[in-house]
């Protein structure tokens, strides 16, 4: 009987290590994030700088008013520091904290059936306006916005709108549209590939715009596209691309975030051009990637938030494209030798008419 | 059973003050100030209507199939499906409210609600016949069968209940007949909690004051015991399984004519996995289950609230709730070995 007591006391002894271990874990977890938040900061340093330069442009058109602290709210699908799509946005909450003196807050990797729970969490708490990142937003905006009409409900990519839920959309195809000119007029063999993450709309829509621009180019090449269902599996991605340059496509093009980042490999691995997607990708793959079709979200968030503070929103579905500084196509860096003149020509003429109006990319939101 | 009742408080109290102390350190790790994170934590619950609304929404669905699993730990069948048989009582409920257009608005909630229930139930009862016959384990049943419901789930919202309209895997919103009411707006808490109350009730009548009832207790007490007795050991599971289904089946139903409207992937919340958990720390016991749900969705529209305002990481409830998962295993094992011990 002794002896039981014995073992009962190295259970409990055992137990009480396996939780403090447990709670080391977890420590341990947090710091890592910590750590990876702050890595994040600084791998997002450059990026930040160019929004500031941006933003330092925009000062004189839109500067709220002092007299009120607006609180701003952003929800994300994914982590605020996936280097991608949802870190784009984050940096335009940190910009309207710095430049505004916004009082903010996020939620990041909200599932789809918790996103109306945080919007009406945010529009409770009197937070002005609640922003959320990406079309999958859009219903619950129309939900929530109901109910609590004194708030302004964002949504980028959005096809929504009512009295107080504006949809902010960025005219993503018009990058796609200059990359698929620049794919295009870089192929040897007329074969271009291009690679997707979701059928979105706003994602189709820049694989479509690809296509078109690629035809501009030249009427008979062969795009090939694909989706990998993915916008984070790199493995995917790289697969697809593979795949590509296994039948003979010689210029791979993308617009799956993460996801994309594995083509760019595969391009490089096999020695072929490729285009970027999101931010300036040159640096993953000097000698591959031939420019990229940057996303300037933080801006279009300025230019939202700016609307609320001066007192001009309302409800819409707004287009920001290269004429408002919303979508840019990144410098050629060490491969503008590699490029011709006259193709370089091409493309900057065709920027110019994008942003004069005097050419307009077909938006075009079908899987073809 | 007095000293039972002492001591359990005592560990109870031993488990609440680690946790505490745990996401205090936490808390400090990520950088916040854990006073006015607990602030948050109040607030959250408390600062306003819409917020205290939440824990009941959030409730209804974990006291559905806490309840539900409940039930078949009574019987000592181990229901780890909850989550695949919500995801079942979704889907066909979903299908049954969007395309019976034939019926009226209310009978087709309660059709779909119906539906809900019997797929729940017969998902569950797939594992308990194939214990019943074959012996083979319900757990890893139960748990394959999660895989299967959640993916049917998945491969429906992008086929035959697609919203032909979007683009976004999810059904089309349901008619506003169709879906319970929301009476205490703008929080979006609905009537389906008054349905998970009469559950409760339900089945505490079942369950203590029926013979079935006790029929059920006598097979999960002691199977041998029970069929010497003349007491159907088979029938008993099936029977449990199947109403442990059915009301998981009911919660997925509930979750998408009350909250949601329309079908999405992930739309249980995991609650399935919790319910587990909050029937362990119930101890199967069917007050004790709406008592820890109302608890268990306090707990997370709080930690969440914390999360939103303050960019703490919600994973530490994640992981919070994990160490009360362990604590609580481990004081079983204690327990077991204590209870050896006087025993001998």
């Amino acid at each position: 009987m002794k002896n039981m007591k014995k073992v009962s006391a190295v259970i409990l002894a055992a137990s009480m290590a396996m939780i403090s271990l447990a709670g080391c874990g977890g420590s341990g977890a947090a710091e890592t994030t910590a750590a990876a938040t702050e890595a994040a900061k600084t791998e997002a340093a450059p990026a930040g700088d160019k929004a500031g330069e941006t933003a330092a442009e925009e000062k004189t058109e839109a500067k709220a008013p002092a007299d009120k602290t607006y609180r701003v709210a952003l929800c994300l699908s994914g982590a605020a520091n996936d280097m991608g799509w949802c870190q784009v946005a984050y940096e335009g909450l940190k910009l309207l904290e710095s430049e505004y003196g916004c009082e903010t807050a996020y939620t990041e990797n909200l599932t789809p059936d918790d996103i109306e729970a945080a919007f009406a969490d945010y529009a409770a708490n009197g937070y002005d306006v609640v922003i959320g990142h990406g079309y999958e937003f859009g219903d619950p905006a129309m939900e929530v916005g109901d109910q609590f009409p004194d708030t302004k409900f964002i949504v980028t990519e959005g096809e929504v709108s009512s009295d107080n839920v504006a949809s902010y959309v960025s005219k993503c195809e018009e990058g796609g549209y200059i990359m698929g000119m620049l794919a295009a007029s870089m192929s040897q063999s007329g074969k271009i590939g291009y690679v997707g993450p979701v059928q979105g709309a706003s994602l189709v829509k820049i694989m479509n715009g690809f296509e078109d621009g690629a035809k501009e180019v030249n009427p008979d090449i062969e795009v090939q596209t694909a989706w990998t269902g993915s916008f984070t599996d790199t493995a995917l991605g790289k697969e697809a691309a593979q795949a590509m340059i296994n039948n003979g496509v010689d210029v791979i093009g993308h617009c799956a975030n993460e996801a994309g980042t594995g083509c760019i490999n595969a391009a490089k691995e096999a020695g072929i051009y490729a285009t970027g997607d999101s931010y300036d990708q040159n640096d993953l793959a000097p000698e591959t990637v031939l420019s990229s079709s940057v996303y300037h979200i933080p801006h279009v968030i300025e230019l939202a938030f700016a609307s609320v503070a001066d007192g001009s929103f309302a409800g819409g579905i707004y287009q920001f494209g290269m004429k408002e500084d919303a979508v840019s196509v990144a410098p050629y860096h060490g491969l503008e030798e590699k490029i011709p003149a006259e193709v370089r020509d091409m493309l900057d003429k065709k920027i110019a008419d994008i942003k004069s109006g005097a050419f307009e990319v077909p938006c075009d939101t079908q899987v073809r | 059973m007095k000293e039972n009742r002492r001591d359990r408080l005592i560990e109870n109290a031993c488990i609440a003050a680690i946790t505490l102390v745990t996401a205090t350190v936490l808390v400090i790790l990520s950088g916040a100030s854990p006073v006015e994170a607990c602030q948050m934590f109040f607030k959250g619950i408390f600062g306003n209507l819409n917020g205290f609304g939440e824990v009941f929404v959030k409730a209804t669905p974990l006291i559905l199939t806490g309840l539900g699993c409940s039930v078949a730990f009574r019987t000592g069948f181990f229901n780890i499906g909850a989550e695949g048989q919500f995801y079942m009582g979704a889907l066909t409920s979903t299908w049954v409210a969007l395309n019976l257009t034939g019926v009226p608005g209310p009978l087709r909630m309660v059709l779909a609600i119906l539906t809900g229930f019997v797929t729940g139930g017969l998902w569950a009862l797939i594992a308990a016949m194939m214990k019943a016959r074959f012996d083979i384990s319900e757990i890893i049943v139960t748990i394959m069968l999660n895989y299967i419901g959640i993916n049917l789930l998945g491969i429906a919202v992008r086929t035959f209940l697609m919203d032909p309209a979007g683009s976004i895997p999810q059904s089309a919103k349901l008619d506003a007949s169709v879906t319970l009411v929301r009476f205490l707006k703008p929080t979006r808490i609905h009537t389906g909690i008054f349905l998970a109350v009469a559950a409760v009730v339900f089945v505490w009548f079942l369950m203590e004051k029926t013979t079935a009832g006790y029929e059920i207790r006598a097979v999960g007490f002691n199977q041998r015991g029970a069929a010497c007795n003349g007491i159907s050991v088979v029938k008993n599971i099936i029977l449990s399984a199947a109403l442990s289904g059915g009301l998981a089946g009911i919660a997925g139903a509930v979750e998408v004519l009350g909250v949601q409207k329309k079908l999405l992937e992930g739309i249980s919340g995991g609650c399935g996995y919790t319910a587990i958990l909050i029937s362990l720390l119930a101890v199967n016991r069917p007050f004790g289950v709406l008592v820890t749900a109302i608890l268990f969705a306090a707990l997370s529209v709080g930690a969440n609230s914390m999360q939103r305002q303050m960019g703490i990481p919600a994973a530490i409830v994640d992981f919070l709730i994990g160490m009360i998962v362990l604590l609580i295993l481990g004081r079983e094992l204690f327990r077991r070995k204590a209870g050896r011990r006087e025993g001998k």
